[in-house]
């Protein structure tokens, strides 16, 4: 005698594809629905800071020498790159280094190490011949993340991260490269949407640091 | 650099040759304003004009710092003449320096007049904005010298602009702020210019990027594909689901 199976058996064996691809739907609607919530925050300043106005300037330090930068360095990331002198042009554009592996000071600026004043480095955040520049990384930096700077007398200069922000090109601050004021780190590069007809991005990344409390006796 | 500080002492210099032109100093009820830049005339109180010999001790720091600050004049123009890299600086130069000393015997005159010593020392802040620039050399020394120039001559403007601008200055200490205009205004536009030669300007955009290769919007489109993803699937569910049901 053949006993037929329970007519709730075949039903659920009929529904469970569909109870599958149902779930695979709500769980692709919900990763979609995070990614795009959470990207903007991160285009807006990441986890250091969600704001698009500078960071507080810290206390000035007494006079100290500068020197002139000739190499950075991010040691927890084990990036390093040489640092050339750069100026403005003529357009009122800052020159950035062809290279995208090399880093490119604002002359004008302040020295490393100087006891007031705003280092400003510059540097692309990737090249159409040469790729990914040494600057991709700074929309990673976290704060307290040390960047050292060498100078043209061997001294090393240490910095720690302490903001990130993003800005619309055109709103850049000038306080950015101002040549007064407490001893700051500046790193710049490109960020946001890139428009492949002007092959530009829309954005400025710029990440601050500041002068290292203590720096070890070991790297000078 | 210390250029911020060093500005306060190049400003006052404008307001001290107008107390000095002007033979103004503080009122007797008022103690006289500091030596800030930009600061306009004091009162007029003939008590204490030049040539009374009686300075009170905001007119003995005033008449120091200008003195100061006249001094950096000097010295900034003797190093740009000496460590300019282009023929500009180089040139431009001579040209700061005489217009320090000329400011600056004008300040001694006034100093004199009220019986006021001079010293001969740069402040600590103007000897660390001297270093600072020594440090460079080339054409990184050509941009940083111009713009340390062009923030003095900005900030000895301001002062002056601000003497002419207030409607209690006398009309000795308007001439004085004319003068002293017109002299900066001849070297002004030749430093702008070879500022921007140079490549001192501030920058007001900065492009470093041709590649996209870091571009973020890949991943809102995977976003967005995903969430188009994930509304087909559930509306081919319900599809099925109601068809089943009828």
């Amino acid at each position: 005698m053949v006993v037929s199976p329970p007519r709730l058996t075949v039903s659920r064996r009929r529904r469970w594809p569909a109870v599958l691809i149902a779930c695979c739907g709500v769980l692709c609607v919900l990763i979609g629905v995070v990614l795009v919530a959470v990207r903007p925050a991160a285009e807006a300043g990441g986890a250091l800071g969600t704001g698009g106005t500078a960071p507080a300037a810290p206390e000035s330090l007494p006079a100290a020498p500068g020197t002139v930068p000739v190499a950075l360095a991010l040691p927890a990331r084990g990036i390093g790159a040489p640092i050339v002198a750069v100026g403005t042009d003529p357009d009122g554009g800052l020159v950035v280094p062809d290279p995208p592996s090399t880093v490119g000071w604002w002359a004008p600026g302040a020295l490393a190490g100087s006891g007031s004043g705003t280092v400003v480095l510059a540097g692309h955040v990737d090249s159409r011949v040469e790729g990914l520049g040494v600057f991709a990384v700074l929309p990673e930096l976290a704060a307290g993340e040390p960047v050292w700077v060498r100078g043209r007398d061997g001294r090393v200069i240490e910095y720690e991260v302490v903001a990130r922000r993003q800005f619309a090109k055109a709103q850049l601050p000038a306080e950015l490269f101002a040549r007064d004021g407490a001893p700051r780190l500046v790193l710049i590069t490109c960020g946001g949407r890139f428009d492949r007809s002007t092959r530009s991005y829309a954005d400025n990344v710029v990440v601050y640091a500041v002068p290292a409390p203590a720096p070890t006796p070991a790297h000078r | 650099m210390n250029i911020r500080r060093s500005r306060l002492a190049v400003g006052t210099i404008l307001a001290t040759l107008a107390l000095a032109g002007a033979a103004a100093c503080s009122s007797p009820n008022q103690p006289a304003p500091g030596p800030a830049p930009g600061a306009p005339p004091p009162a007029s109180d003939p008590a204490a004009a030049p040539g009374a010999g009686q300075a009170t001790d905001a007119q003995r720091a005033a008449l120091g710092q200008a003195h100061q600050g006249a001094l950096a004049l000097v010295a900034l123009g003797g190093l740009g003449a000496q460590q300019g890299a282009s023929e500009q600086v180089r040139t431009l130069g001579p040209q700061l320096q005489e217009q320090g000393q000329s400011l600056d015997q004008q300040i001694r005159s006034a100093a004199n007049a009220q019986g006021v010593a001079l010293g001969d020392q740069l402040s600590a802040q103007q000897q660390s904005m001297l270093a600072d620039l020594q440090s460079r050399t080339g054409q990184p020394f050509d941009q940083a010298w111009l713009r340390a120039a062009l923030d003095m001559q900005q900030q000895a403007r301001d002062a002056a602009n601000a003497v002419l601008n207030d409607p209690n200055a006398t009309p000795e200490a308007e001439a004085a702020a004319q003068r002293t205009l017109a002299q900066l205004d001849a070297l002004l536009a030749q430093l702008r210019q070879a500022a921007g030669e140079a490549g001192s300007a501030t920058p007001g955009s900065v492009n470093a990027g041709t590649g996209g290769q870091a571009a973020t919007q890949t991943a809102p489109i995977g976003a967005i594909g995903l969430i188009g993803l994930g509304a087909v699937l559930l509306g081919g569910v319900g599809w099925w689901w109601c068809r089943r049901r009828a």
